[in-house]
């Protein structure tokens, strides 16, 4: 509690704000009543064991999958407040395309394996209104750079790209449209070690570059502690723990929590 | 002089639930002031409380019990009731922590981490870069080594870089966690003009000092914790001794200083006991209620 007012951190507003998020598939409570706020160029880290709720979570929250029920209260550019469920599916298509990103564990989920790299990042530009080819296409080559992946394989397909090649193409497809937002679920989850680390590097640089809100869905505590501020810790559908990601995984309090934590083979 | 830091009655345990559960009790008791431009030693056995202290300060454990208010954006922050965002807020702009480890990124050069607090400030890349150059070459870090990741660093050359980060960006309040462990003398010296120069500039810091020498030169006064009686570590509460009895210096602490200063002392609350202190209490102070049995201050030299 702030004991005086006149301070910096009560000017911004959340950028999204979940209540009750809640799911059932038949008898299953999936994902239990849960509330987050996120803040612009925030990155919020969930974690949990497999079958927690947190990847339904995000799939929730992301407009890929309905909740039972639930409100997801979305600020959009113009700093109008609604709720995410509500607006019309062609808006909310639209939202997905330019304002929203997500990024798939599986890149084959999040790209078209067939189709060149370039046309793969060009894409969201093109269908999100952008008419010049030329354009689009010098745009996809800078994201290229950005994400360091060489230039002279804009032209192959990503089905020719290593794992980690897919892994940065698909964070330049997403954050091509210049998101505020943009949901990661296990981004680095099925790459070695070594290229792990050059995938989070990049995460970490571009989210705080672009002041990019992010919620990051992981089972890896360290990606948890490199990459977030916030962490939320998920179990049985429901969150069990949250703060400032150093007191959750330095100072847990649940006994769940302290047994993810005293899990990490030499500390996360 | 205005204080910095008010700590009331602090007490921190943890609860290891798979081991028992285990109670462990951390501090207790433990009160304070630390007034801007002046420097707290914590000090103490190995295992009464000395880095949880420091961790409170931060922010980074939350606390069980008592009171933390803590300076920040003109105001105080209590850091018990504090929000995650205020917390973060705090972090950013009023204070720093050099913890005894640096936490190593895969990929950061070490010029990069050292100007990050800068740069989360809102500064330019180009500032940051161009101080963190000054802070690494004051710190005699070799230039050679700017443009690496510290993972291949010696103790020492981490340690340098942990206190360039550290004090970059001139916070109003530094927490250092013994920032010359693994230091030549050499730099141990220049990291000691370092920190007198941050209380010179204004600074508030709360530092444990395992090098004497070191203590002696910056503190301004001294909070002693217990051991921890029964031999487990931190098993029985490290909390501040009472009474000042076995030194025999009248107290030249910070709370002894701080509350000869009115004007911002809250009545009764936060003054130390009179004959501890050793200094004549405030003219119009209210002595009767919450007196902080706990604290204690020594000469800091």
């Amino acid at each position: 509690m702030l004991l005086q007012e006149n301070h910096p951190s009560a000017m911004t507003e959340p950028l999204i704000r979940a209540e009750g998020i809640t799911k059932r598939f038949g008898d299953i409570l999936a994902v239990d009543g849960v509330d987050l706020e996120l803040y612009p160029g925030e990155v919020l880290g969930i974690v949990g064991e497999s079958g927690s709720g947190k990847s339904t979570l995000l799939n929730i929250l992301s407009g890929a999958l309905p909740p039972s029920s639930g409100e997801l209260f979305y600020r959009g550019r113009d700093g109008t407040v609604r709720d995410f469920f509500k607006i019309r599916e062609r808006e909310r298509r639209f939202l997905l395309g330019s304002d929203i990103g997500f990024v798939h564990q599986d890149p084959a989920a999040g790209l078209r394996l067939k189709v060149s790299a370039g046309a793969n990042v060009a894409e969201r530009l093109l269908s999100g209104g952008l008419r010049r080819y030329g354009e689009a296409r010098l745009r996809a080559s800078e994201w290229f750079s950005k994400v360091e992946l060489p230039l002279d394989r804009l032209d192959s397909r990503p089905e020719e790209y290593s794992g980690g090649m897919r892994q940065r193409l698909q964070i330049a497809r997403n954050l091509v449209t210049g998101p505020r937002l943009v949901y990661m679920d296990e981004p680095t989850g099925g790459l070695d070690v070594s290229v792990q680390a050059r995938v989070l590097d990049l995460v970490r640089s571009l989210s705080s570059e672009f002041n990019l809100a992010v919620i990051l869905v992981t089972h890896d505590l360290g990606v948890a502690r490199l990459l977030t501020e916030r962490l939320l810790v998920m179990k049985n559908g429901r969150v069990i723990e949250r703060g400032l990601t150093d007191q959750v995984l330095d100072d847990p309090g649940e006994p769940y929590t302290q047994l993810l934590v005293s899990s990490v083979l030499g500390g996360a | 002089m205005r204080p910095a830091v008010k700590a009331e009655n602090l007490k921190k345990s943890f609860t290891l639930h798979h081991q028992g559960p285990a109670f462990i009790t951390a501090l207790s008791g433990v009160s304070f002031l630390v007034p801007f431009g002046s420097c707290l030693a914590v000090n103490g056995p190995s295992g009464c409380g000395k880095s949880t202290l420091l961790r409170c300060l931060y922010g980074n454990y939350r606390l069980t019990e008592g009171s933390l208010r803590v300076s920040h954006g003109g105001g105080f922050l209590e850091m018990s009731e504090a929000s995650e965002r205020e917390i973060m807020d705090f972090r950013r702009h009023s204070v720093s922590y050099v913890s005894q480890f640096l936490r190593v990124i895969p990929r950061v050069p070490a010029l990069e981490i050292v100007a990050e607090p800068l740069i989360t400030l809102g500064r330019s890349r180009e500032e940051g870069l161009e101080r963190a150059r000054e802070a690494l070459s004051r710190l005699s870090v070799p230039e050679k080594l700017w443009k690496l990741p510290p993972l291949t660093f010696s103790g020492g050359e981490r340690q340098r870089v942990n206190i360039a980060r550290g004090l970059i960006k001139d916070p109003p309040l530094l927490l250092l966690d013994e920032p010359t462990a693994s230091l030549d003398r050499k730099n141990r010296e220049i990291v000691t003009e370092l920190i007198i120069g941050a209380k010179k500039r204004g600074a508030a810091v709360v530092g444990v000092f395992h090098d004497r020498e070191v203590r002696e030169r910056v503190a301004d006064g001294v909070l002693e914790l217990l051991p921890p009686a029964g031999g487990g570590r931190g098993f029985e509460p490290g909390h501040a001794e009472p009474g000042g009895a076995d030194h025999g210096t009248p107290a030249s602490g910070l709370a002894a200083r701080a509350t000869s200063e009115q004007g911002w002392a809250p009545r009764g609350q936060i003054e130390p006991k009179k004959a501890e202190s050793g200094m004549a209490e405030p003219k119009d102070a209210d002595p009767a209620s919450g007196e902080i049995e706990d604290l204690k201050i020594s000469a800091g030299r």
